[in-house]
């Protein structure tokens, strides 16, 4: 059996490299652990739209090209929008980051497998749709370098993270989360902010 | 072969509106929209899959502090509508879309006519802003004004381009 990585550990590795960078998360887990390892402004949490957080990280990369954009999405989610991973390898924005904690399974729903339980391999999707810089990792410190690299040298990059999957008694930070879904202005104002910072 | 005002009076507005992200998906209406719109560098094309990844693009690059029109036709509606609602609606993030109407007026294909006779009362059901441009001359003030409507109030706003505009000449 493959080691496997704790996806709230591996966001709280990321949250303490962060910077200035933009993350867009989708709705459930890893909006959850993402806001549990600590919210910033930069941060923008979806709450629905299942599937488009790779997409909607692409448009904020296209227009703000000076900001570092990661999306992190799983991979039920991923499976809805195997388009995306297309239209990133078109477009080639050098900003982008797409993380995708692949647990094989819905996992909020109950842990129902998903094709990544039999046979589709994400990883090879994405670097099929043109996206070179992809990699899979299924340890803690194989996904803090895989970060490292992939927030210093030009992407667009994929980081598929074999994920172990989410002990039933994790907190979900429902309530506070709520505030935080329509209080986008504060993301807009982190992106124009990192435009400016640039010029 | 007379040449048609809309398409280059359509990109004026959108530019005018500060629009520079164009996600599309293509239509035979907008091919000359999007063949003038690659000739013009305040704006970036981007092909799509699917019209539900365009909604996401446009609402991210609103978050990114631009402004996104989103180019499709009457079916890539019919593609987005969960997305438009929790997306944009729930996140009060403003989507401009431009619409090509299918179904209606000279329809030849049949495939496109339930989902095409259904928009307007769809649209309406779902609470989505819509309007509708049938003449050329209509096309600078009613862009500027959805696109106001759209991204001062943050509200996803329907451009509909009718059956009728195609058919007319300059």
């Amino acid at each position: 059996m493959a080691a496997t990585v704790d996806r709230a550990a591996a966001l709280q590795r990321l949250r303490a490299r962060l910077r200035d960078e933009l993350v867009v998360a989708a709705l459930g887990n890893p909006a959850y652990d993402l806001f549990n390892a600590g919210d910033r402004p930069q941060h923008f949490y979806m709450w629905g739209a299942m599937g488009l957080a790779p997409s909607v990280a692409l448009g904020v990369a296209l227009t703000a090209p000076e900001a570092t954009v990661i999306a992190l999405e799983g991979d039920g989610g991923l499976l809805m929008n195997l388009g995306s991973l297309a239209t990133i390898g078109a477009t080639a924005p050098a900003n982008l980051v797409l993380v995708v904690f692949d647990n094989a399974a819905w996992d909020l729903t109950g842990g129902q497998p998903t094709a990544t339980a039999s046979s589709t391999d994400l990883a090879a999707v994405a670097h099929g749709c043109g996206i070179a810089q992809t990699r899979r990792v299924a340890t803690l410190d194989d996904f803090d370098a895989a970060m490292a690299e992939a927030l210093s040298a030009p992407g667009p990059w994929c980081v598929v993270v074999d994920t172990a999957p989410t002990q039933r008694d994790r907190v979900k930070p429902l309530v506070a989360l709520r505030r935080r879904f329509v209080a986008v202005d504060d993301f807009i104002d982190a992106a124009v902010a990192s435009a400016e910072s640039a010029t | 072969m007379s040449e048609q005002v809309w398409p280059q009076r359509l990109l004026d507005a959108l530019a005018d509106a500060g629009v520079g992200l164009l996600p599309y998906v293509p239509d035979g209406v907008l091919a000359p929209v999007l063949e003038l719109a690659a000739a013009r560098p305040q704006f970036t094309l981007v092909p799509l899959t699917r019209e539900e990844e365009g909604v996401g693009i446009a609402c991210g690059a609103f978050l990114g502090g631009g402004r996104a029109a989103l180019l499709l036709q009457t079916s890539g509606m019919g593609n987005s509508l969960n997305a438009i609602g929790s997306l944009a609606m729930a996140q009060r993030i403003p989507l401009l879309m431009v619409v090509t109407e299918r179904g209606g007026l000279g329809e030849t294909v049949s495939t496109q006519i339930p989902f095409g006779a259904a928009l307007r009362r769809v649209l309406d059901a779902v609470g989505i802003c819509w309007h509708e441009i049938t003449e050329p001359r209509q096309v600078a003030g009613v862009v500027a004004g959805a696109a106001q409507q759209c991204f001062v109030s943050r509200v996803p706003v329907v451009l509909l381009l009718s059956a009728r505009l195609s058919l007319e000449s300059a």
